[in-house]
């Protein structure tokens, strides 16, 4: 082999490479399906089939910086009928779920949730001025209502908040969303 | 697969490798991607808002109140409490990167020993009942003398436990400070009355004379003498205050001065008394200040013309400083740095202080203000410190075959401070039980044969007594404002408080230890105290409810009350000797004086600021430079020496040599190296390790005369070109400076 086609056969090696490398990264960020949860919740059933409103259960999302994780309390609202015991759950897969959020109730134990979407310590990230702004839920978390298992659907990197600040002329400075 | 999956793939396969070293680096914890629905709807509370919790910072070196933003039960950032009287909601650079040593990687999560014996690179993680009963049955065998405790300087409710427990015990206790200031407290002493050192009133003075002190950088509280510059220079209803300066170099105080004038090292107190000399202008010295004379009776020696070649000062430089000092209707002196580093750092800073008794201003607005005690007697402000004279002794009487049984530490890294030609590490490392408190791994823990992993300062219970804030008598008071980061879960072991572990041992061990400390945990001792200051119906909060008033105590983040006047003792300075530096060796071997001079981000290397990136990464203000150590030389002694910008030489002193590359200085005089503390850690983690040099390694062991203290700025060195270069990582000068279109530019020349 000559020195130039071995350099040729490196360059695409390098290239192939870093094409692999990126399509991981995309693959790993944007996976096909969210990760496993403790308890198979479905928000598919909830909002889709039961026309639910997210604020239902993320109450906070008004008034607060987090949309916050509903209290098992909360579930238990609708789930003290709402379970096996009820007729009109016929769903072996649902009755098996709701019973795992009773025991978590009845042994009062908080249900530890994968996390989908995480911020880092440094972004001061608040649901309620976007929500007031008037955007719905589903800009940046996708439908969720129509997803079994909730994934993350937008890369929320540094670049897609700037981006969209642009485009909806909100402000840019750093002290935004750094301080 | 789930990319879970592929991770843990990539961790353990060989295909995955390139994946795992790619990724490894973005990795969070497993469990930071918990998120916890609670079993209630809570009542009365918005979740999912930001919540401040007040508290105080153990990493900014002075105990600045602080309130921490806590978001789903993470701490994101850190602020100054606008509360507290040491810094009134002012931080510093160390109390923002705070959040880096509490979620430091390389914290040790668990209590752990090492595989092998003083082999500090394999531990195995234990449960703490495995670790304790052990440790407990040690200690007991050793209490009759056996035990040595070492730790840093610590005052509060965690003073006072330690002084207590080692009383108790029977242990030797010493605690370490690197730059010892044991002439700043002496002379504080002999001349104010007082051995807590005095705050000077920068804030309300109209003209300051600083001897050597470099209060924006170093000190007592960089962050409370920042504000009150502020107000010196800028405050409303006020003149703009002038500021006159000499140091050995161009340090950041030095470069905020009116006038910055380079004196030769170890001539601060022959300065001042030239000054003093001026100031009285042919009237008798004050009989307060004879023993100042050397039994002559006047000052006459010290006439600026007599003194300025040895001081390197112009005489009408004197003058001048001396007529402004005078003249100025509020005007206060200070000293410190490397002035009180020197063999006659006594005499130095005795002098400087003394130029306040001509002005008359002790007690006054805009002159010397006296701190007040702790407000409760049991509570110490002060923390004994233990003189390099005694860890000299110290470390000889181990070295001789009395070796203690059990070690330790807490807070203090001996190993990595003393100088080199005392082998600490090895004399240490006789000691046949070391137990070591650190949650990071430094070069003292690197020693131990148990580790117990202390919690974050933001994670665990303490107070504090601020080194300054005179017009109040405070107890701040630190409150746990998150969970412990590694807490018992899932079998993981997790840390625990130092206090809380002595407080467990004194409960086990009974007898009069028992007795005198009688809680449960810090909580229960703060508690105790708080109850107590309750009872007095006075201060910043007032309830007749204990438990609303603990609850606005730990809101406000502490509680004080207007101090009372502090009478002082007169001045007695009759025991004080007049004294020329002595150096470490000849000048004519060792022809430069070595400046260590701590750093205003990184502090002097002991403590963990080192692992955090943002420390590392904040330019030093002067040099800008990053990520290392360097030597700063004067452009002139490069050109004698033939060395470049950028080149490795090596600093030898009769102790020891240590490298680093030149940073070519203007702000430095001929015959002097400045080199900036807080690098060259060997262990740490790894933002930290075998980066930079440590010029503490080669400092001489040289004893003040009279305070017992090492003379750290009596060191001289020698200067060699290795032939090496490297890139000083740094901001200014990498770029062509580049001008402006619009912009009008000035050059500074000497001609006028």
């Amino acid at each position: 082999m000559t020195a130039g086609a071995m350099r040729i056969t490196i360059g695409a090696l390098v290239v192939v490479f870093g094409l692999v490398i990126m399509g991981a990264v995309a693959w790993l960020t944007l996976s096909a399906e969210g990760p496993e949860q403790p308890i198979e919740f479905m928000h598919s059933v909830h909002v889709e089939q039961n026309d639910i409103d997210c604020q239902f259960c993320h109450r906070n999302v008004e008034t607060g910086a987090e949309a916050t994780i509903p209290a098992v309390e909360q579930c238990m609202i609708c789930h003290k009928v709402i379970n096996g015991e009820n007729p009109k759950v016929t769903n072996p897969l649902h009755v098996a779920e709701i019973a795992k959020l009773q025991a978590h109730w009845e042994n009062r134990e908080p249900i530890d949730w994968v996390r989908v979407h995480v911020m880092p310590d440094h972004v001061r990230f608040v649901h309620a001025a976007h929500i007031k702004a008037g955007f719905d839920c589903a800009t940046c978390h996708g439908d969720v209502g129509s997803m079994e298992r909730v994934k993350q659907v937008r890369s929320l990197n540094m670049g897609d908040c700037v981006g969209c600040h642009r485009e909806n002329n909100a402000p840019t400075d750093c002290t935004i969303c750094h301080r | 697969m789930r990319r879970r999956d592929v991770l843990k793939l990539a961790g353990t396969s060989g295909i995955g490798m390139g994946a795992a070293v790619a990724f490894a680096g973005c990795g969070t914890p497993e469990r930071e991607f918990h998120i916890q629905s609670p079993v209630d709807i809570p009542e009365d509370t918005v979740t999912g808002l930001d919540a401040w919790y007040a508290s105080i910072c153990q990493d900014s070196g002075d105990g600045s109140g602080v309130i921490v933003r806590v978001k789903s039960g993470r701490a994101r950032k850190i602020e100054g409490n606008p509360d507290y009287p040491l810094n009134r909601g002012k931080t510093s650079a160390r109390t923002q990167a705070a959040l880096q040593t509490l979620y430091n990687p390389d914290r040790i999560p668990n209590p752990m020993v090492p595989r092998r014996k003083r082999d500090s690179s394999r531990y195995r993680f234990m449960r703490w009942d495995e670790v304790l009963p052990e440790f407990q049955e040690k200690l007991s065998a050793a209490s009759n003398g056996g035990i040595v405790m070492i730790t840093e300087p610590v005052n509060g409710h965690l003073g006072m436990i330690l002084e207590r427990f080692t009383q108790n015990i029977g242990a030797r206790w010493l605690t370490y400070e690197p730059l010892e200031k044991a002439a700043v407290r002496q002379a504080s002493s002999l001349v104010f009355g007082t051995t807590r050192v005095p705050q000077f009133d920068i804030a309300n003075t109209s003209y300051l004379l600083s001897i050597g002190g470099d209060f924006l950088e170093g000190g007592d509280s960089p962050v409370h003498y920042g504000r009150a510059y502020g107000n010196f220079r800028q405050g409303a209803g006020r003149s703009r205050g002038t500021f006159a300066h000499f140091d050995t170099h161009l340090t950041m105080t030095a470069a905020n001065a009116d006038e910055w004038h380079p004196i030769n090292p170890g001539t601060e107190g022959i300065l001042a008394l030239s000054i003093a000399h001026a100031i009285l202008d042919g009237r008798a010295v004050p009989a307060a200040l004879q023993p100042l004379t050397g039994g002559e009776g006047n000052l006459e020696a010290y006439a600026a013309e007599q003194v300025a070649d040895a001081t390197g000062v112009p005489a009408e430089v004197i003058q001048r400083v001396a007529h402004d000092f005078a003249a100025a209707p509020t005007a206060v002196a200070m000293g410190g740095g490397s002035a009180a580093g020197h063999t006659n750092g006594l005499f130095n800073m005795t002098a400087i202080f003394a130029l306040n008794l001509l002005k008359n201003n002790v007690r006054q607005k805009g002159g010397v203000l006296l701190n007040a005690p702790s407000p409760l007697e049991d509570i110490p402000a002060e923390a004994p410190v233990t003189s390099f004279q005694d860890w000299e002794t110290f470390l000889n009487e181990v070295d001789n075959g009395q070796v203690p049984q059990v070690l330790l530490v807490h807070g203090a890294n001996p190993v990595f401070g003393l100088p080199g030609v005392l082998n600490a590490a090895s004399v240490l490392g006789r000691i046949p039980y070391i137990v070591s408190f650190s949650n990071v791994l430094d070069e003292t823990t690197a020693l131990a044969d148990l580790i117990l992993p202390d919690h974050h300062f933001l994670e665990s219970w303490g107070t504090s007594v601020p080194p300054l804030g005179a017009e109040y008598a405070t107890l701040g008071i630190q409150q746990p404002v998150v969970r412990p980061y590694h807490q018992e879960f899932d079998g993981a072991a997790g840390t625990r408080a130092f206090a809380d572990v002595l407080l467990g041992l004194a409960q086990t061990l009974g007898g009069p230890l028992t007795e005198a400390l009688p809680w449960e945990s810090m909580r229960d001792a703060i508690r105790a105290s708080v109850d107590e200051l309750q009872a007095r119906g006075e201060g910043s909060v007032t309830s007749d409810d204990p438990e609303v008033f603990w609850l606005s105590v730990l809101q406000r983040g502490g509680w004080w009350v207007p101090a009372e006047s502090v009478s002082p003792a007169a001045p007695d300075l009759s025991s004080l000797q007049v004294a020329e530096p002595d150096f470490s060796s000849d000048a004519q071997a060792y022809p430069y004086h070595l400046v260590v001079t701590p750093s205003v981000l990184l502090g002097d290397g002991s403590g963990s600021l080192a692992a955090s990136p943002w420390l590392q990464s904040t330019s030093d203000p002067m040099t800008t430079g990053v990520w290392g150590t360097w030597i700063a030389l004067s452009p002139k002694t490069m050109e004698a020496l033939g060395i470049q910008e950028n080149d490795i030489v090596r600093l030898t002193s009769v102790a020891g040599s240590m490298l680093a590359p030149v940073y070519p200085y203007p702000g430095i005089g001929e015959g002097v190296v400045s080199v900036p503390l807080g690098q060259g850690h060997e262990q740490l983690g790894r933002y930290a390790e075998n980066r930079g040099d440590n010029p503490l390694r080669i400092l001489a062991p040289v004893v003040q005369e009279q305070t017992g203290a090492l003379a750290w700025s009596a060191t001289r060195v020698r200067i060699a070109a290795t032939g090496r270069r490297t890139r000083l990582p740094r901001i200014e000068g990498i770029t062509a400076p580049v001008q402006m279109p619009d912009e009008k530019t000035f050059q500074i020349t000497n001609e006028s």
